[in-house]
């Protein structure tokens, strides 16, 4: 085997991720990601040991609630001063700032502990396609996206509708002319 | 130092101040009913104990630890040179020639030294004192010689520099006086100057391994240096031993000479190029099939640590896939055996011995 430092480099280096958030669910991605970021998918797993990968989630503007969470969604916050109550709708909070949702999702799913904030700063959310060039550099890996994005009609060619299965076949009746 | 001794049932029980206060005179004592006139400790001793100690630790810390003394000059020692170097054969298992084992303990300067006190006295300066000059060298040449069979028996494909590399690593000033000085070499020695230096207990430990070749012949002597030279080889990575600046050029070499494919290396994972932390997994290829790849910290590290990795694979001295030495159980005798043949028979063997 190689050197001792150079097996201790290579056990501990830190893995770059990319996660592709278009038409996903902003949970169910935090739910794959939090465990990333805290370093709990290797064996050398320690809770104080800091072993946690970045991961780099694209797209973040495209998220895809389920059901009617972007009204029903509401985020609270207080600012701690008098009157600094305030309670927003998902859509609203995703209008000024399209990152917010996913940070806040994944940011609740890590442990409440003071390393919390260093996963944090490991994670990258860019709210489009367009990756900066140094964090372009440096990714590895991808993860598999949690939800099958389904086909839209006008995605699907001319021969697969031709070829799709029909229960049956639509027949003109001429009594109904 | 002041003794306080009782004599019980259960047998003599003496407390030497500041030696024993850790262990007795801190702690309370088990109450035994004996027939002895000081059952346990006076409600004097504990405070006097301690003031002596204070003192002992006050002189300590002004003037530093006391010098240090030879065994021989341990005041509650009854020392008798005699005696201990019986005690010392028999402590190994092994019959020495008395006359063989006094001259290997003796250093020539002490001869010299001797020499010239009697010369001061005015005696004769004819002196019938041996020295281990001449044994320190038989025995250093035999513990190489089946230092390097050895290791060119268990790893056949490692070079002749790597198997010297090794031997000269195991019989290396610090791995030797280690090994003497737990053995109790270092007591007996007789040098004109107390610490004595490491090299001084090196030539002494190789003088004895010589009196034990003279006295008992090679078979006794290669079971001696396979029981304690050869372990301090476990956990021991040995290509570490042996200094490569050009590993690249001795995997190229090696290739060649097996008839292979020259070496192909070939990025094989990288991760964070962008950070201060980057990482690399490069791997050495010859004809597509993977030898070796090893992590770095810059492509041309990772790529140097394959290349080692990959030279180890082909030596068969990689910790990892090699099985540990067989030093005892039927292989390791069989070894033992086949050493010894070679190591007296000399020409005649099947196997070429390693060149220095």
């Amino acid at each position: 085997m190689a050197s001792r430092a150079a097996q201790q480099w290579g056990t501990f280096a830190r893995v770059w991720y990319l996660l592709d958030a278009n038409q996903q669910p902003p949970g169910r991605i935090a739910a794959m990601v939090s465990p990333i970021l805290q370093g709990k998918h290797k064996p050398i797993y320690h809770p104080l040991s800091d072993v946690g990968d970045h991961v780099v989630i694209i797209n973040t503007r495209k998220i895809a609630f389920s059901g009617e969470k972007w009204d029903r969604k509401i985020y609270y916050h207080h600012t701690g001063y008098p009157r600094g109550f305030s309670a927003t709708k998902a859509k609203d909070v995703h209008l000024i700032d399209p990152t917010k949702i996913v940070h806040k999702a994944i940011y609740g799913m890590l442990p409440k502990t003071l390393t919390r904030r260093t996963m944090m700063q490991r994670l990258h959310l860019i709210p489009g396609q367009t990756i900066p060039e140094d964090i372009k550099a440096n990714i590895v890996e991808q993860i598999v996206a949690p939800r099958e994005i389904p086909k839209r009609l006008d995605q699907y060619t001319q021969e697969e509708l031709e070829n799709f299965p029909k229960l049956w076949h639509p027949v003109e009746d001429p009594d109904l002319r | 130092m002041a003794a306080i001794t009782c004599t019980c049932v259960n047998g003599v029980r003496s407390l030497i101040l500041g030696r024993y206060i850790g262990r007795t005179i801190l702690r309370t004592p088990k109450p035994v009913i004996t027939d002895c006139p000081v059952r346990n400790l006076k409600r004097w001793e504990r405070p006097y104990m301690l003031y002596l100690e204070k003192q002992r630790k006050k002189h300590e810390r002004k003037f530093g630890p006391p010098p240090p003394k030879p065994r021989s000059e341990h005041s509650d020692l009854p020392w008798n040179y005699d005696s201990e170097l019986y005690a010392f054969a028999r402590r190994l298992g092994e019959e020495i020639n008395e006359e063989t084992l006094r001259a290997a303990f003796t250093h020539p300067s002490f001869v010299a030294g001797e020499i010239e006190k009697r010369k001061e006295l005015e005696l004769d300066a004819e002196l019938d004192m041996q020295d281990n000059e001449e044994l320190s060298h038989i025995g250093i040449e035999f513990i190489s010689e089946y230092i390097k069979s050895y290791l060119r028996h268990v790893y056949p494909n490692f070079p002749d520099d790597g198997i010297n590399a090794t031997k000269d690593h195991l019989t290396s000033v610090e791995v030797s006086s280690h090994i003497a000085s737990h053995l109790g070499v270092a007591d007996l020695i007789k040098y004109p100057v107390f610490p004595f230096p490491e090299d001084v207990v090196q030539k002494t430990f190789f003088a004895v391994v010589g009196a034990l070749l003279q006295s008992q012949g090679p078979d006794r002597t290669g079971l001696f240096v396979r029981d304690f030279f050869l372990p301090q080889l476990m956990g021991k990575d040995i290509n570490d031993c042996w200094e490569l600046l050009d590993p690249m050029g001795l995997l190229v070499e090696t290739l060649q000479q097996q008839g292979k494919e020259p070496p192909q290396p070939r990025l094989i994972r990288q991760t964070g190029s962008s950070t201060l932390v980057a990482m690399y997994i490069v791997g050495i290829y010859s004809d597509k099939q993977l030898i070796g790849s090893a992590p770095g910290s810059s492509i041309l590290e990772a790529e140097d640590q394959a290349t080692r990795v990959a030279l180890k694979n082909i030596f068969g001295t990689n910790p990892e896939k090699s099985p540990p030495l067989p030093i005892d159980g039927p292989i390791g005798q069989y070894l033992h055996a086949s050493i010894v043949k070679q190591l007296k028979g000399g020409d005649n063997s099947e196997r070429v011995a390693v060149s220095d």
